[in-house]
């Protein structure tokens, strides 16, 4: 006897950047997002009846399409990351020098990308992409003085002189 | 990066060493977050008794309590991975030991190798005992004359008696 072979193609999950373009995602990839996750579930798009074609896009109003799009790539690479615990991960020592190397590829861009990508990852609420993030700009800072990290990340200084000597006290028991 | 949310730039600050944080005050704003940061403080209060007893007050500020947590064995280690657990978000844990001995006093090494690492504050303070008196007042500790050198490297920039 033969017996037909149901094939089940990955659940597909529609988003729409702020600019209006629209992303095709499987469900367990996109899933590493809270935010999306949440609304897949409230929505009860999850509903196996309902084609792609029919499907309401959930739209993202904070994420224009570049950066959705490395979003979708970023949660790709890591679909196949355990889940993560967040009562351990507080728990762990805050280091930066653990960011996988995919990853280190992946975040070196410029900064104006590298800061959509951290608004992008927070309002999606995609922890281990929003930490990886965090802990590349956290490496961009150590080592510069205040000057140069001014320099970096086009700060301006608002400071009076006065403020800045104080702080400059204050900071001087650090000094070597 | 100025446009980061503050809660964005709170989580930066908590990847960054303290003097690595002192570095960022470049602006009224980046001040303000290190300030508030600052306020989050985890004042970590150990008290020592024998070797069979730690207790650890994780606190906001250092009179608000917020969590205690009893050890009963293994003393040492989870004093010391507590403390690493801390070192690594805090901006600079307070440390108090209540040393009831010399020998425990002497196992604090450690910590304050660590506390010197992590450039964190240190408070040590005995209850009714004179050697942590002497150990603060003379400046050197006879049992463990390693310490005080320790102490004094750059990293600590206070003592609290």
């Amino acid at each position: 006897f033969l017996f037909p072979i149901k094939m089940t193609s990955p659940r597909m999950i529609k988003l729409t950047s702020n600019d209006d373009k629209t992303f095709e995602v499987e469900r367990d990839v996109i899933k590493q997002s809270v935010t999306v996750n949440t609304l897949i579930t409230d929505l009860n798009m999850d509903d196996e009846d309902v084609s792609v074609e029919n499907q309401m896009a959930i739209p993202l109003p904070n994420v224009d399409a570049a950066t959705l799009e490395m979003v979708i790539t970023w949660c790709k690479q890591h679909r196949e990351d355990p889940p993560r615990n967040e009562e351990e991960e507080e728990k762990k020592e805050k280091r930066t020098d653990d960011i996988p190397e995919w990853d280190k590829t992946f975040l070196d861009v410029e900064q104006s990308v590298l800061f959509a990508l951290i608004l992008a990852a927070n309002y999606m609420d995609i922890k281990g992409l929003l930490d990886n993030c965090c802990k590349t700009v956290a490496n961009m800072i150590k080592g510069k003085t205040p000057d140069e990290i001014r320099k970096h990340f086009n700060i301006k200084n608002d400071f009076t002189p006065e403020e800045e000597e104080q702080i400059r006290k204050e900071n001087a028991w650090c000094e070597d | 990066m100025e446009n980061l949310p503050s809660d964005i730039l709170t989580q930066i600050f908590s990847y960054l060493d303290l003097r690595n944080r002192l570095n960022l005050r470049v602006s009224h704003r980046f001040d303000e977050i290190e300030a508030n940061f600052k306020l989050k403080l985890h004042s970590l209060q150990i008290d020592l008794y024998g070797n069979n007893r730690v207790s650890i007050d994780m606190c906001e500020k250092p009179s608000s309590s917020k969590h205690q947590v009893v050890i009963q064995k293994e003393t040492r280690n989870a004093f010391m991975s507590a403390l690493r657990r801390l070192a690594g978000h805090a901006h600079f844990v307070r440390v108090t030991v209540f040393a009831a001995d010399k020998s425990i006093l002497a196992e604090t090494s450690d910590i304050i190798r660590l506390i010197r690492t992590k450039q964190m504050e240190l408070q040590i303070s005995g209850v009714n005992d004179s050697n942590v008196i002497d150990f603060i007042d003379n400046k050197k500790y006879v049992e463990s004359p390693y310490l005080w050198p320790m102490l004094t490297g750059k990293g600590i920039n206070k003592i609290y008696k």
